[in-house]
């Protein structure tokens, strides 16, 4: 017997934790359960549940929490029809919520208040929205039917050259200027929807396909409050629930998740933001780096205590709220993967990357790093890898931000919306150099090598890697990159 | 250039599974990388077989790795270019 064997239960024991614990980790694939689920009874259960403890949670803000309990209940309803259902109040929430950041939302406000109109500003949205609709149909259809065949080839290099162009005239335009307040708005739907689109088109050759009018559905589906889209509609038939056992193993999918959900949440609560930062004081590091910068003292034991706690509270509200929206798709009957799974147990960096942020990652690969790997570099494979992944990791990663920040070029300023990436491009960079160098030289232990050098040394590596990188992956600028720089010299002990 | 054996490229697969600490067996049509059982890396090894091993043309503008997502659309894809 193993150490491990002593961990798993070894028969029906109502005393036994490990047993229960079994029994509702198994119940998706548990017949009775899955029985019970597809019941009148089971369902009513299952979504009372499920949307009561949704509610408890303060990851879904109060109007898209209705939104998403109002999806849910009709796709319990209309089973048949769910993914129809969907991507309706997908469209209605693209209509009602087109920008991605609160301050966009003020600056629009003062943008229609310079149309000297008295309709309402939230009106506007529906107004601009089918316009943004009319030319999100219009890129689905030349994907298939390639009318204009530069377009179909290339169709994120366009809409870029577009944000691109877009985000010039908001920036050379002053304010007043009639075409300012079109450009904005264009920039602000576009970068909005940048990838949610990008994925549509991406799949919109698929043979398995959706309709284009039900595609449209996908630019802000109901369940996307990020900024990241996890994934496309090819993406959603694939894992949608075939009958009624599928969907009833989704549900119980996503109940199981959503209770993993709450727990982390109660445990970031009372042990983060209550004893660590709460009762024991410790900073958080955003507020530790420059009050150190300033003059505090810390011992050097307290600097790593700091970056160690901030790391882990980052995981734990992380994982928190991809795990609600990933329930979320699951409750309506699409039986995706986890957005982050046992990230801490990862040997190498690109494992770490792929286990905690899985649908940021694929979003890179999907539009980075593939399309680089298909065409560059192909007789020289470990720069074809390399330079792959520095488009991903580096490029992509920096684009990302950069698209979702186009419309704060006009409200900041280009130059200090940009100024705030120093601190970001090192941490994109840092980050890189640590995922080619784990492709390409990183040593793959086996259970051979033993326990500290197969379990141990590369988890607590990665653990090391990601916790210092943390230091430098912020873009709010609110941290001079300055103290940034001495905090992390200062965590080697040099000042 | 050779013609596709599924139970070579399943033996392939099965190898990249356990190497990733996962189990070896899956269905014909089960979802590989987008379900997270395999990662980037296994998809650029399984790209390098496909481009060396089969003749795939990857810089194919129509060519998208979710097409490469189950063991039948490998095979697929390959049979396509091969015939």
């Amino acid at each position: 017997m193993t150490s491990l064997d002593a961990l798993q239960p070894t028969g029906p024991s109502s005393l036994n934790p490990l047993y229960w614990r079994q029994r509702w980790l198994d119940m998706d694939k548990n017949e009775k359960v899955l029985r019970w689920a597809q019941s009148l009874w089971g369902q009513g259960i299952l979504h009372a549940a499920f949307i009561g403890l949704l509610l408890s949670l303060p990851v879904v803000r109060d109007k898209h929490f209705v939104l998403i309990a109002f999806a849910l209940v009709l796709c319990a309803v209309f089973p048949a029809r769910r993914m129809l259902l969907l991507t309706g109040v997908g469209a209605v929430y693209f209509l009602l919520r087109p920008l991605k950041q609160e301050h966009h939302y003020a600056f629009y406000d003062a943008v229609w208040g310079s149309f000297g109109t008295k309709v309402p500003a939230d009106a506007g949205f529906v107004g601009f929205g089918l316009i943004f609709i009319v030319f999100a149909f219009a890129m689905i259809t030349n994907q298939k039917s390639r009318r204009i065949g530069l377009i179909a080839r290339h169709p994120v290099w366009f809409m870029l050259a577009l944000a691109t162009g877009l985000s010039a005239a908001t920036i050379a335009l002053p304010q007043a200027h009639p075409l300012f307040a079109a450009s904005w708005i264009s920039v602000g739907y576009l970068t909005g929807s940048f990838f949610f689109l990008g994925y549509i088109l991406l799949d919109a050759r698929a043979k398995s396909a959706l309709p284009a009018y039900q595609q449209l559905g996908f630019l802000r589906p109901v369940w996307a409050a990020g900024s990241v889209p996890l994934k496309g509609p090819a993406f959603f038939r694939k894992f949608e629930a075939k009958n009624s056992v599928e969907l009833a193993a989704a549900r119980l999918k996503a109940v199981k998740l959503l209770v993993w959900a709450a727990i982390l949440f109660g445990i970031g609560e009372l042990l983060f933001e209550h004893m660590l930062f709460g009762t024991l004081n410790i900073p958080h590091l955003e507020t530790a780096i420059p009050a150190i910068a300033a003059g505090a003292q810390e011992t050097l034991a307290a600097r790593w205590l700091i970056l160690g706690v901030t790391f882990a509270a980052e995981l734990v509200a992380f994982a928190v709220a991809i795990h609600v929206f990933v329930a979320v798709i699951r409750m309506a009957g699409f039986g995706i993967p986890r957005g982050m799974a046992r990230p801490l147990s990862s040997r190498t960096m690109s494992e770490f990357w792929s286990r905690y942020l899985f649908y940021f990652k694929e979003l890179l690969a999907d539009f980075f790093f593939y399309p680089t790997f298909q065409r560059c570099f192909k007789k020289y494979p470990r720069l074809r890898l390399a330079f792959a992944t520095f488009m991903a990791a580096f490029v992509g990663n920096v684009l990302f931000d950069l698209i979702s920040d186009a419309p704060a070029f006009a409200i900041n300023g280009f130059i200090d919306t940009v100024d705030n990436y120093y601190s970001y491009v090192i941490y994109a960079a840092a980050l890189t150099a640590g995922l080619i160098w784990s492709q390409l030289f990183q040593k793959r232990t086996t259970t051979r090598d033993g326990w500290l050098r197969h379990d141990v040394v590369p988890r607590v590596q990665v653990i090391l890697f990601f916790a210092l990188l943390q230091v430098f992956d912020n873009h709010s600028g609110l941290v001079d990159i300055e103290d940034r720089i001495s905090f992390f010299a200062s965590l080697f002990g040099v000042s | 250039m050779t013609s596709v054996n599924i139970e070579t490229v399943r033996g392939t697969i099965a190898e990249m599974l356990a190497a990733r600490d996962q189990e070896a067996d899956f269905a014909d049509d089960e979802s590989l990388f987008d379900s997270g059982r395999l990662d980037s890396i296994a998809a650029v090894n399984l790209l390098l077989a496909l481009e060396n091993d089969y003749g795939v043309d990857l810089s194919d503008p129509d060519f998208n790795v979710s097409q490469i997502d189950t063991l039948q659309e490998i095979v697929q894809l390959v049979s396509t270019h091969q015939s």
